[in-house]
């Protein structure tokens, strides 16, 4: 007999695994690993540490409501700008660049974050992201080295965040599961049972490790080379292990506030940005991390709610809108929607103070997206502000549009700010220029 | 003097290689041949220098170290612009014929040796990982599990050539490893527990699902008949249920009555909206079931309510398309139904379709189900309202249009023996006992020994080579007794010793060595060719299976097994995109007739799929793929192409008229789809798309820099006007005039491949077209612009329409098979054709003439070449 309990949507199991327990081999993607003690962090460091949150809706904006037009200090917001009137000194907006070489329509948000070129075309191979170079370098200073989330991304399909051999970190869609993963404490026992699972992982990787050496005497030369990459990933997942198990000793920071409610439908597209964004805000204050990626999976979301707007198709649709005055409307409702909720988080990160600042100074964050123009799919004259980290803001850097400024650049620029030594990142010319810090 | 320069150049890089080289490893490295030499000073450098540098291309200083890769492509494309007369310009004087020839030769020469030590050295392909269906198929067929479920719970794989078959695009990080670990663990944990739940049937009853009830009373949300739910005995409708005054079931009491009582729906299942959802079943864990399913059609009265005091039943607004819950005639057709299973996120996966029939029938299907999944039913047909709708395009004067159901029968999990398969794969005759609740423990009496015995059969099972030795399972006895000494019981250390096994790499790679691949190595290659998993207890010890006799026996068995739908589905979804079918949506104002229509989705898929299928096993040529007398629809694709109507959801092969448009690929709803957007279609794409995917034309990537075209759904413009500007422009024209052309033909089909003679545009000025969409909002579209579908080839051949088009496209069939078997090699080794793989090819290609390029053929031709049997 089937008996048909009321718990039955939520198993025992999933609510353990939830907590990070349960499972007999611990999940060891770039979210699983580990947090800081504290609600500060353990490290040593005295300055406040450097953080970075990278946003990309990979449907755009309409881009006559999102640029404004003059560059400089004292230019007009434009209609989208306007919802963040609030905090002009906060953001720099940037018009008039694109990543080189960043072609292919739909599957360019895979190079948001990397700038990898040609990624429609038939070899390519993407690179480290952003995110994932910062992960590699201060990664170690928190439980998580990155989180990598996203709103209705096709499930572990879709994500900002690539390792430096091109392989896509799945996402998280749940803000529940962040929120465990962040505050949600273990008992002792549950504590002991996932160390024991940690250690025999280990062993696994060390049998799996002995059959790679043998396997890979047996290979020609070229091969050799690619059966170093599984030899490498083998030794990662056993360092990850060996941290996981340093940081499962130490107690995870208090919950600030209730576990959040998981809205059941993919409508509820702006309710899981906010919810995101909150998240996303804690990981930070309770510095678990300091690196963040969120992809707004907008091409993969059915008609989305809006409150005061009536949305009568879906948001790819809308995008596709063939200059129709009635999908123009709907897509500014939407597009305004975005802003507002980016002013909330970035009133949320201002109104928290760290050490002598705010959140926000000591956190960078990247919003925009892939697309310069959703209905012609065209991928340059990308819309992207930067917010906080900071950089001296105010202003509209104003490049040339029809021959774009390089977006790599910027990633320069945040890396150099959060005091990690880079002078190149993927196809960049130097830092930013006109992006200064205060 | 350009020659000059190049001259001395190549002799002083000539000179310092010679330094160094041993006199075997001399490739003829840097030595380009004078005679290619002369030929490129007098047609190529005066553009291709390195001051000029047209299109990126420098002659001068590329050099031919075709030991470079990079190099080595250059020189293809050179040799082949040269070749296709494509270079020099048409505006350049042509080359003398034999210069020509002298100059292929020249190069291709040195070309073909390199190649081919290039494969003597390293193999064709290069070592690689099963993908995530692979993985699926393999841990499917080690564990004796074919309902295992496990390509979801990895990580996308990278693709080269199309197809996520190449090794150096299936990367493995960290994320990939800790995903196999934890993928490994849930499979074998799930294979152990099958013990824990022996067959079961239960009966669900539709009166008895919350969901179905819900859908009965009019309330806050709902006040309206045609999203509403009725409560039927046969075709008594039962007001008093829906009022209250009756129980919503006679429950076990009258089990006579209780059989045919049922809730009756006018609506298909939308989740925002209606659905009959049977959520009450709960699967205990991930297996195969046997489903029934009772069911029957029906009509409901005209002119029901919304709104009103009594649940609509009497009071209220009525309109004649609204159905009457107090009335009910018998069915006068049957109902197309799709069965999905549903998850607890919301997410649903095609199971199967059945008619539903005017009398109450009982269905069964098997299924493979997961854990806790429900079964959603939809009665595909019919209406799927959105807020705004204002009418049901299913209803007629004679009653709407209805699908009642009566219950859900769940057999399950099945098992072939008992104990389960799966749980004996991994520990064979061991006995079991179940502790505490759901938990498995394996008694072993002593368990170091049967460890090891049970990792040894295990290893020999699931590697992809013979064990040197039984020594080598000793890191995983190890494994095994770290968790032992952890304090882990017999079982969970066995569940991780064994998910250990799976993540080696010599479980998880496919290796060769350089050479002719031996029985073992073919063996594995065919099977994950052909089946898309591993090899059966018959291919695997095939002795001298290269010869080919043996190999045309095997391929023919391969796929005349069931499992060569793997392949056949995967090497479409690669080849033809149809894996992103939904990617996009038909749009909702211009496209209501397809808006919300999963059944014209599922259908198109199944047709290219039975399509395929059809020409593989009869032989058919190739010919097939660009134009055919047949094809296989149901009673959606038969209207979709106006073609004679017959009700069924199972498609059938039909025999198409002489003059139809269909027929072949290219005009299938399938392809038309995946080279549209939902919203618009455009030539450039949609050409671009069949000329390389079909014929086999390389097209270079779109510039950068250069403007796009904007759509524009106000009518006022097409697409080809647009394009016309583009097109004038003679560096566009260049390549557009490759594919153009093929585009403007099939603008004769819109964005889910139905016939337009004129393009759809919504605006105030057009009058509407009458009609309702599947979301019940009348339609607002108009048609604009004529669609103008003539156009002439690169080659100068003139067409008017499709038809003209496709006869001319039908003539080089033996591109279309090139091109097909250029396909089946990536899929197939691993590992694209090569400058000098290409004179295999074309022996593959000059056997299967003689039948026409037979689409057998061509697979037993790929099976059979060189190309095939060495690695």
């Amino acid at each position: 007999m089937f008996i048909s309990i009321p718990s039955k949507r939520i198993s025992r199991r999933q609510m353990l695994r939830g907590m990070g327990v349960a499972m007999g081999l611990p999940m060891l993607e770039a979210m699983s690993p580990v947090f800081s003690g504290s609600l500060k962090a353990a490290s040593p460091e005295t300055k406040a540490p450097r953080r970075m949150f990278a946003v990309c809706n990979n449907l755009g904006f309409l881009p006559d409501q999102f640029f404004p037009e003059a560059g400089g200090l004292d230019y007009k917001l434009s209609p989208y700008l306007k919802k963040l009137a609030d905090f002009r000194n906060d953001f720099t907006v940037l018009s008039g660049v694109s990543h080189p070489g960043v072609d292919g329509s739909h599957s360019s948000d895979v190079s948001f974050l990397t700038a990898a070129p040609h990624p429609g075309g038939g070899g390519f191979r993407n690179t480290i992201s952003l995110d994932q170079f910062i992960a590699a370098k201060v990664g170690n200073l928190t439980r998580f080295p990155s989180l990598t989330l996203g709103v209705n991304a096709k499930e572990g399909r879709r994500s900002l965040s690539w390792t430096d051999a091109g392989v896509l970190i799945p996402c998280e869609d749940k803000a529940s599961e962040v929120y465990k993963q962040l505050f949600l404490q273990g008992s002792p026992k549950q504590i002991e049972g996932q160390l024991r699972k940690l250690k025999i992982g280990e062993s696994i990787m060390d049998a799996v490790a002995d059959q790679s050496r043998a396997l890979h005497r047996r290979l020609g030369r070229s091969d050799q080379e690619r059966m170093d990459q599984y030899t490498t990933a083998v030794r990662d997942v056993e360092k990850r292990m060996e941290k996981a198990r340093e940081w499962e000793l130490k107690p995870k920071p208090e919950a600030p506030i209730a576990m959040p409610l998981d809205p059941d439908s993919p409508k509820d597209y702006m309710d899981k940005i906010r919810l995101m964004y909150q998240m996303s805000r804690l990981a930070f204050a309770s510095d678990s991390t300091r690196s963040i990626t969120l992809l707004l999976d907008s091409s993969n979301s059915p008609t989305i709610d809006v409150q005061g707007a009536n949305i009568s198709d879906g948001y790819h649709n809308l995008s596709h809108h063939g200059k129709s005055d009635k999908k123009l409307n709907q897509l500014k409702a939407i597009d305004l929607a975005q802003m507002k909720l980016l002013a909330d988080l970035l009133s949320d990160l201002k109104t928290s103070s760290e050490g002598n600042g705010t959140l926000l100074n000591n956190t960078t964050i990247v919003f925009g997206s892939n697309f310069g123009d959703a209905n012609k799919h065209t991928t340059d004259n990308m819309p992207i502000l930067v917010a906080g980290g900071g950089f001296k803001h105010g202003k509209h850097l104003a490049f040339d549009r029809d021959k774009n400024y390089p977006l790599p650049n910027l990633f320069v620029s945040i890396l150099q700010s959060m005091g990690i030594e880079s002078d190149r990142f993927a196809t960049s010319t130097g830092t930013l220029t006109g992006l200064d810090i205060a | 003097m350009p020659l000059i320069r190049l001259l001395l150049k190549y002799l002083s890089l000539l000179i310092a290689f010679a330094g160094w080289l041993c006199g075997s490893c001399l490739i003829s490295a840097s030595e380009l041949p004078k005679t290619a030499l002369a030929f490129l000073d007098n047609h190529c450098l005066s553009c291709h220098d390195s001051v000029e540098v047209e299109g990126d291309l420098d002659m001068e200083s590329l050099g031919f170290d075709l030991a470079d890769p990079e190099v080595f492509e250059t020189w293809v494309k050179i040799h082949d612009k040269a070749d296709h007369e494509e270079m020099p310009p048409k505006k350049e004087p042509r080359p003398e014929a034999k210069d020509l020839e002298q100059f292929l030769k020249a190069i291709s020469t040195p070309m073909i040796k390199n190649d081919q030590e290039r494969v003597e050295n390293e193999g064709r392909s290069m070592v690689r990982r099963l993908n995530r269906f692979e993985y699926e198929n393999t841990l499917r067929e080690i564990l004796n599990a074919p309902w295992l479920q496990l390509a979801d719970r990895l990580p996308e794989d990278g693709t080269a050539h199309l197809f996520n078959k190449v090794g150096n695009r299936l990367d493995v990080s960290h994320v990939q490893m800790a995903k196999y670990l934890e993928t490994a663990e849930y499979a074998i944990r799930t294979a152990t527990n099958t013990v824990l739940y022996p067959t079961q049937t239960e009966k669900f009853y539709a009166r008895e699902e919350k969901v179905m009830q819900n859908y009965m009373p009019f309330r806050t949300g709902n006040k309206s008949a045609t999203r509403s739910s009725t409560p039927l005995i046969g075709l008594e409708p039962q007001p008093d249920v829906i009022r209250g005054i009756d129980p919503v079931t006679v429950g076990e009491f009258d089990p006579e009555l209780r059989e045919r009582e049922a809730f009756g729906f006018v609506s298909g299942t939308y989740t925002a909206t209606t659905k009959y959802d049977f959520t009450k079943m709960d699967p205990p864990i991930d297996g195969r079931y046997k489903i029934r399913i009772k069911s029957y059609t029906y009509r409901a009265g005209n002119y029901g309510a919304s709104g009103g005091d009594d649940h609509g039943l009497t009071g209220g607004d009525r309109e004649w398309w609204r159905p009457n819950r107090t009335v009910a005639f018998p069915g006068n057709r049957t109902e197309p139904i799709t069965l999905y299973a549903l998850a607890d996120s919301g997410d649903s996966r095609w199971l199967a379709t059945y008619d539903a029939q005017p009398d109450p029938t009982v269905v069964e299907k098997v299924v493979d189900l997961k854990k806790g999944e429900g079964i959603r039913p939809d009665a595909a047909r019919l209406v799927r309202t959105r807020p705004g709708w204002k009418g049901n395009p299913n209803a007629t004067l004679d009653g709407i249009p209805a699908f009642a159901l009566n219950w859900l029968e769940v057999e399950g999990p099945l098992h072939e023996s008992w104990p389960p398969p799966s749980y004996k794969s991994l520990f064979a005759d061991l006995p079991f006992e179940v502790s505490g609740k759901n938990v498995v423990r394996v008694i072993s009496n002593h368990p170091d020994v049967d460890a090891r015995r049970l990792l040894l059969d295990f290893m020999k099972r699931s590697y992809n080579r013979p064990l040197l030795n039984d020594r080598e399972v000793d890191p995983f006895v190890t494994v095994y007794g770290n968790a032992r000494d952890l304090g882990e019981d017999f079982t969970e250390a066995m569940i991780l010793a064994f998910a250990s096994v799976l993540c080696a790499p010599d479980f998880l790679y496919l290796e060769n060595q350089a050479g002719e691949l031996n029985d073992r190595e073919l063996a594995l290659r065919l099977s994950y060719f052909l089946w898309n998993g591993p090899p059966d207890k018959e291919l695997l010890p095939q002795k001298k299976l290269n010869r080919n006799s043996t190999l045309e026996k095997q391929v023919n068995r391969l796929l005349n097994d069931e499992r060569s739908n793997r392949f056949l589905y995967a090497f479409l979804d690669y080849w033809l995109d149809l894996k992103e079918i939904n990617a996009t949506t038909p749009d909702a104002e211009l496209y209501p007739d397809y808006y919300l229509d999963d059944m014209l989705t599922e259908s198109s898929i199944r047709e290219t799929r039975l399509f395929f299928r059809e020409l593989l096993d009869k032989d058919l040529p190739v010919r097939n793929l660009i134009d055919s007398d047949f094809s296989f629809i149901n009673e959606r694709l038969a209207d979709h192409y106006g073609l004679p109507q017959f009700e069924g959801v199972e498609p059938r092969r039909v025999a198409l008229p002489t003059d139809s448009v269909r027929g072949g690929l290219l005009t299938q709803a399938s392809v038309m789809r995946v080279t549209a957007n939902g919203t618009t279609t455009s030539p450039v794409l949609r050409g671009a798309w069949i000329m390389e995917r079909i014929l086999g034309v390389e097209i270079p990537p779109p510039p950068s820099g250069v403007g796009a075209i904007e759509p524009d759904t106000r009518g006022a413009v097409t697409i080809r006007e647009q394009l016309d500007k583009h097109r004038e422009i003679q560096s566009c024209n260049a390549c557009h005039a490759k594919f153009d052309p093929v585009g403007f033909a099939l603008e004769s089909f819109d964005v889910a491949g139905g016939w337009q003679d004129a393009y759809r545009a919504v605006n105030e000025e057009g009058e509407p077209v009458l009609g309702f969409g599947k979301n019940g909002h009348l339609f607002v579209y108009h048609f604009a612009q004529p669609v103008d579908c003539a156009g002439q080839l690169a080659d100068g051949r003139t067409f008017s329409d499709i038809l003209d088009l496709k006869n001319i496209l039908v003539d080089d069939e033996r591109q279309v098979a090139r091109n097909l078997v250029n396909r089946l090699i990536v899929y197939g080794t691993g590992a694209p054709v090569s400058f000098a793989d290409r004179l295999e090819v074309e022996k593959i290609l000059d056997k299967c003439e003689k039948n026409s390029f037979g689409m057998k053929s061509l697979i037993h031709g790929v099976v059979q070449s060189e190309l095939f049997k060495i690695k």
